[in-house]
């Protein structure tokens, strides 16, 4: 029961990475971006290049900061790019349909071009075997997982201070509420959006270097965690960083108990459940604010 | 030559297989404003009901019923109507993005469906030897021609009908809500049941569609399910024109004879071990044309409106009129 308890808090914890930039793009932008998951791939991908050509130099830490580097660099300026060629021309015209199937094209346009660059088959970094240490209560964890649960609750409380301490973040939060009331007040609303896809791109290439961290990579590696990161945004509610949080927990919870009870192959399943059914009940989320 | 005009059938009857699925969706999306992206499931359920309904028996999966091919792709349509209306009848009160990740988490899970539940469907191994009339045992040119004259006809006769329902109140009450919901509930349409009558047709088509795809290919597996296939669907309806039959057909031969060129073209310039790659890059080809296309001319080649938003009986610039034209 604890074991699985931790389970889910892994799971959670690296959804809530791969969550946060979604959820950021679809307060501020309002659409729900299907591309986001390939921003996920290219951080994966990133990383591992980034700890694969630091290999032969430099010791293991380095290496994963080296991976860190070149995964932010990497899914930073793919959010960025498209956000800016893509996204906010035809957001500028209205957006509705158009830019979700224009997210959609864009995403796949994406993970093929990885297909093309790194072929289609899986990869892995070549690290020393870890051995998961005995933290108490018959629970074992790796190394690996430790620092992606002490790396998870770091940033994201990070996230919580930019956003209500900074001026970026209080002009970001001003521009999601009503970008025209935002213009007149003279905050650059251009920049600030630029901002905010470098920022979901840092989610992005945080969580590609724990996915690369800790299983083999593969161009559907983003994919695969569409489904659940929609749910995890749309169970805690647009635009709310600790409602996020909650909601990849609960998602984490279901998707570790579909493992335990034999039912991993239709995990996506539950997570698309799970977004229908609060999307019957409660609209905004558990912890959101009245969509506009 | 006669290899070559085999080929071209060959090809032109998968850009109308897909045509009746296109036509499907732009119902829904060009007509009644429906954001559905789950339609590769229904076009999936079209498929493996009349692959089992008219298939062999397998060795370890449901099968050997022995219908004919007719009667397999009228049961694909009614299997696909009933999977659609049960779908309808629960998500359709979600609008905008919220239909869109319902949907697509719908495709999704039937696509995740079909893969794990091998006791019906054969699990990822895929049904073989689903009937293939004209194909089995004919020679490859008058088998292709047959096929494709077969598919044209089909097409044609749901061209015609979706033509004149889109012409009849039920159609303009569908263009009516996709304009302004609010205000043709206030005229005392029923919006719910208009919209689960759309969406139930549309996909209805979906699954003829895949009922023919099963039988054309005479193989199916949950890979030719995949989200890419919804995309494809888009593709052939956006650039063609949405809200256009006309459009959507052109549309979907464009799409195809892009797809099939640009595979022909790569397979024969790439080398042997670039073959994975040359599928990537056909489908970048598709994702930059449908991009083009939504960003220079987002009304399609013969659409007069940007994709499933506000269309009315009379194209007109004018922006500021938001009283739909509702003609009782």
């Amino acid at each position: 029961m604890i074991s699985l308890l931790v389970d889910a808090v892994l799971v959670g914890a690296i959804l809530c990475l791969a969550s946060l930039g979604l959820s950021l793009a679809y307060a501020i932008f309002r659409f729900p971006n299907f591309a986001h998951a390939e921003f996920l791939t290219v951080g994966a991908y990133g990383a591992f290049v980034g700890f694969t050509a630091a290999a032969p130099v430099l010791n293991e830490p380095i290496q994963i900061l080296v991976g860190a580097a070149v995964a932010i660099l990497a899914a930073a300026l793919i959010a960025a790019l498209s956000g800016r060629i893509v996204f906010q021309p035809l957001a500028a015209r209205g957006g509705g349909p158009a830019l979700i199937i224009a997210a959609f094209a864009t995403g796949l346009l994406i993970r093929n071009l990885i297909v093309f660059l790194f072929g289609p088959t899986e990869l892995y970094v070549q690290r020393e075997l870890e051995i998961a240490e005995n933290i108490g209560y018959g629970v074992r964890l790796t190394p690996t997982e430790i620092g992606i649960l002490i790396a998870t609750a770091v940033v994201i409380y990070a996230l919580h201070l930019v956003m209500s301490r900074t001026t970026f973040g209080r002009c970001l939060r001003a521009t999601a509420e009503n970008p025209d009331l935002a213009a007149v007040t003279a905050i650059p609303v251009d920049r600030i959006r630029l901002g905010a896809w470098l920022l979901a791109g840092f989610y992005c290439g945080l969580s590609g270097l724990a996915l690369t961290m800790l299983a083999p990579i593969r161009p559907e590696t983003g994919y695969e965690y569409l489904l659940p990161a929609l749910a995890a945004v749309i169970l805690g509610g647009l635009g709310s960083i600790y409602g996020t949080l909650v909601g990849a927990m609960l998602i984490g919870l279901a998707e570790a108990a579909a493992v335990h009870y034999g039912f991993a192959e239709w995990r996506q399943v539950i997570s698309f459940a799970l977004i229908i059914l609060i999307l019957m009940i409660r609209p905004n989320g558990l912890m959101g604010r009245a969509a506009s | 030559m006669i290899d070559l005009i085999a080929y071209t059938a060959f090809s032109l009857t998968f850009a109308v297989i897909f045509a009746v699925a296109a036509l499907g969706l732009n119902l829904q999306f060009g007509y009644a404003g429906l954001f559905n992206v789950g339609i590769a499931g229904f076009f999936a359920i079209g498929a493996y009901t009349s692959a089992i309904l008219t298939g062999p028996e397998w060795a370890s999966s449901l099968g050997g019923f022995g219908l004919p091919v007719p009667i397999g792709i009228v049961a694909a349509g009614v299997t696909s109507a009933i999977a659609a209306y049960l779908v309808g009848a629960a998500v359709l009160r979600l609008g905008g993005d919220h239909l869109a990740i319902a949907t697509f988490g719908i495709g999704v899970s039937i696509q995740i469906a079909v893969t794990n539940l091998g006791a019906i469907t054969n699990g990822p191994n895929g049904l073989f030897g689903i009937p293939r009339p004209f194909r089995d045992g004919s020679a490859l040119l008058s088998g292709n021609l047959a096929w494709l004259a077969t598919c044209v006809l089909v097409m044609a006769a749901i061209w015609w009908v979706l033509a004149h329902l889109t012409a009849t109140p039920w159609g303009r009450t569908l263009r009516a809500l996709s304009e302004d919901e609010t205000a043709s509930a206030g005229l005392g349409k029923d919006v719910r049941r208009f919209k689960l009558e759309a969406f139930t047709i549309g996909s209805t088509l979906c699954g003829v569609s895949g009922a023919l795809y099963a039988h054309f290919a005479g193989f199916i597996s949950p890979h030719d399910f995949l989200p890419i296939l919804t995309f494809q669907i888009y593709a052939m309806v956006i650039i063609g024109g949405t809200g256009n039959n006309l459009g959507t057909v052109v549309g979907s031969v464009i799409v195809w004879v892009l797809w099939s060129a640009s595979g022909a073209v790569l397979g024969s310039t790439l080398p042997a071990d670039w073959q994975s790659k040359a599928g990537a890059l056909r489908i970048i080809l598709i994702a930059i044309v449908l991009l083009a296309v939504l960003h220079a001319r987002p009304g399609g080649l013969f659409g007069e409106r940007p994709p499933g938003l506000r269309r009315r009986e009379q194209a007109t610039d004018d922006a500021s009129s938001s009283n739909p034209e509702v003609t009782p």
